[in-house]
């Protein structure tokens, strides 16, 4: 039987419905799709079928170690999904609050495929049984208690009549007063005036176009498709126009950068578990500024080879971002595209599977930038209203801005390595830009000639302070660390993601929400960043 | 086709919608009955339980706004066959029109004079 088994007493038509639905599963993925992808994951290869809600999910696919905040968020999508469902964990020990997964299998696209055909059999011979036990995690019994108590008081303030009956003497004694107050409220000018709206309007915001609406709080995210998944957002509408917004603060539980403290050796597998997106990157940024602590040098064939990955990297996310964007504004093929050639990306061992990718993805971005009526889509979209001075990375490059830290590099320097620089500070820009990157990436890992993915910081560390930058694919990240006896003690890091964080208020507010979405998934924030 | 035939085919349809509805229930009901879980019938969205009741509740004094609607809207719905036999019957239809203009112009000066076009003071 599996967790979620739906209660019946097996006969043949259970088990030929069981047997069909097995054949085609629908997965929910937490955290998202584009996290699946990152890792190298490709479920529908696999044998899976990504869906975007819970409501049309037969299967709760966990990817990775999921924080608190995550864990939470996938108890309640899992609460919603309709029986029989079951839940498949790929690489993830935790899953409290959820049950035990029904399937767990490692992090890897063969370990995928494996647990698959496993669910399938779960799924045939235990999709209906007679005993089955509710869900009743803490997260879910909480908020519906909330909602019951709100939902009581509104049945009292709206509708009295149902509501006295119930009524305690303490609230019959009150309602004196409350109807008394009532008759005060509505004045001479109202009951002369008695279809006037001016009671309904008074005291409630009014939108910039000086009307005045009810405004509504919504929330995007964590496991809103189209936005990177654990982003979590909550609009104020004002109609379809956004009144105001709030970004939370990466994701509740991520682990803290002081999981770099410890011994010096195996900091780059610690610094890879920062962001789950590019692992690479991290592991790279937390090497050097213990080389740079140390005093250590590397090689040039070890710093070409650096290059080469973080390259491989960059446009492994780029095309990452694609896919999700292009889910978001509704090109299918430019997503399904996207995804491929950066899974495709992802599985290149050595340099020469690169440049067979290379002329596909060249087609693509030359595709991508000829899509029809991109320009009358993304124009004028995602424009900060203060400026660019705060956005880091490819959000500044596309403002005009020559912010790169590669350009001091000498070994980027050496490859011929220019930034690339474009007008229009828009979710067009951005998209242009970023295409344009993936090619100038690919150039730069075929002239680094090698991929090699940073393993441990070079040199004996010891003792002494050291300072670290890269350019991520989402902007500067830099990183402070102090040593002691060959072990961190202390970690500072500054994402780009969290500097990033700070234009989404202005790129969302007085637009339409659709408008305000875009502009959001044009900034290509990472959540496991924003942690920091 | 005989009227006899017609109302065989009319039958049939009736059979036969009849017949797929049960049919669909029957299936729903054989696969086991919906379980009334804690979470499952509360709303919810990207992974968030609805923090506010989904069902928006409007003050009873947008009657106004319901009123002055339905004026304007039984209006149109009156001139497009109107507007159809209009050439037709000349003059006589242009006065029927008058006279219903007039009545629901008159509900608009009153809803005027009531403040109901007023939202802020």
């Amino acid at each position: 039987m599996i967790s979620g088994a739906r209660q019946a007493e097996p006969n043949w038509f259970h088990r030929m419905v069981a047997r069909a639905m097995a054949r085609r599963l629908n997965a929910f993925v937490v955290p998202g799709p584009d996290v699946a992808r990152a890792l190298g994951l490709d479920i529908e290869a696999a044998g899976l079928q990504v869906v975007d809600t819970p409501r049309h999910a037969s299967v709760l696919l966990l990817v990775g170690e999921l924080p608190e905040g995550l864990r939470e968020a996938a108890a309640v999508a899992y609460a919603q999904m309709p029986r029989p469902r079951a839940v498949f964990a790929t690489g993830t020990a935790d899953v409290s609050p959820l049950p035990e997964p029904d399937v767990s299998v490692a992090l890897d696209q063969a370990s995928l495929a494996t647990g698959i055909q496993e669910l399938r059999r779960a799924f045939a011979e235990g999709a209906f049984a007679p005993e089955i036990e509710d869900f009743e995690a803490a997260v879910v019994q909480e908020d519906e208690e909330d909602e019951e108590e709100m939902d009581h008081g509104h049945m009292h303030h709206d509708h009295g009549g149902e509501g006295q009956e119930e009524e305690s003497e303490e609230d019959q004694e009150d309602e004196p007063e409350e109807e008394e107050s009532g008759e005060k409220e509505i004045g001479e000018d109202q009951l002369e005036n008695f279809m006037s709206m001016i009671e309904m309007t008074e005291g409630m915001p009014a939108s910039g176009d000086g009307l005045i609406m009810e405004w509504v709080p919504a929330p995007y995210g964590p496991l809103f498709p189209g936005l990177p998944g654990g982003l979590s957002l909550t609009f104020t509408l004002d109609g379809d126009t956004v009144a105001g917004t709030e970004v939370e603060p990466g994701i509740e539980g991520h682990i803290p950068v002081e999981i770099l403290h410890g011994p010096v050796a195996s900091i780059a597998e610690r610094a890879a578990k920062l962001d789950p997106l590019t692992p690479v990157v991290y592991r790279w940024l937390a090497c050097r500024a213990v080389e740079d602590a140390s005093g250590a040098q590397i090689s040039d064939e070890e710093a070409l080879s650096r290059v080469g990955a973080l390259e491989r990297e960059r446009a492994a996310s780029h095309l990452g971002w694609a896919a999700s964007f292009g889910f978001l504004i509704g090109d299918g093929s430019l997503s399904q595209r996207a995804a491929w050639l950066q899974l495709a990306l992802l599985q290149v061992t050595n340099i020469d599977e690169v440049g067979l990718i290379k002329d596909e993805v060249e087609d693509f971005v030359r595709k991508a930038l000829r899509t029809p009526f991109l320009g009358s889509k993304l124009g004028g979209i995602g424009t900060p209203e203060d400026g660019p001075e705060d956005a880091a990375g490819p959000v500044a490059r596309a403002a005009g801005s020559e912010k790169d830290s590669r350009s001091e590099d000498p070994t980027y320097r050496n490859l011929g390595f220019y930034p690339i620089v474009r007008d229009g500070n828009d979710a067009l820009a951005r998209f242009r830009l970023r295409l344009e990157e993936i090619a100038q990436s690919l150039d730069l890992v075929l002239g680094a000639g090698a991929i090699a993915s940073t393993d441990s910081p070079a040199g004996e560390a010891s003792s002494g302070t050291g300072t670290s930058t890269v350019e991520t694919p989402r902007g500067t990240a830099t990183l402070d660390v102090t040593l002691e006896d060959g072990k961190v003690i202390s970690a500072e890091l500054d994402a780009p993601s969290t500097r990033n964080a700070r234009l989404v208020e202005g790129v969302t507010v007085s637009r339409e929400v659709a408008d305000a979405l875009v502009g959001v998934g044009s900034l290509d924030l990472s959540p496991w960043e924003m942690s920091r | 086709m005989s009227a006899l035939q017609q109302y065989a085919v009319l039958l049939g349809m009736v059979v036969g919608v009849v017949g797929f509805v049960l049919s669909v229930y029957g299936i729903a009901r054989s696969l086991g009955k919906t379980r009334k879980e804690p979470g499952k019938d509360v709303p919810a969205t990207s992974g968030k339980l609805s923090r506010d009741p989904v069902w928006a509740r409007y003050h009873a004094r947008y009657y106004g706004y319901a009123l002055l609607f339905l004026a304007f809207d039984m209006e149109m719905a009156y001139m497009y066959p109107w507007a159809v036999v209009y050439r037709e019957l000349g003059l006589k239809a242009l006065l029927d029109m008058g006279v219903f203009l007039t009545i629901l112009y008159l509900g608009l000066l009153y809803g005027w004079s009531q403040g109901a076009f007023r939202r802020q003071r």
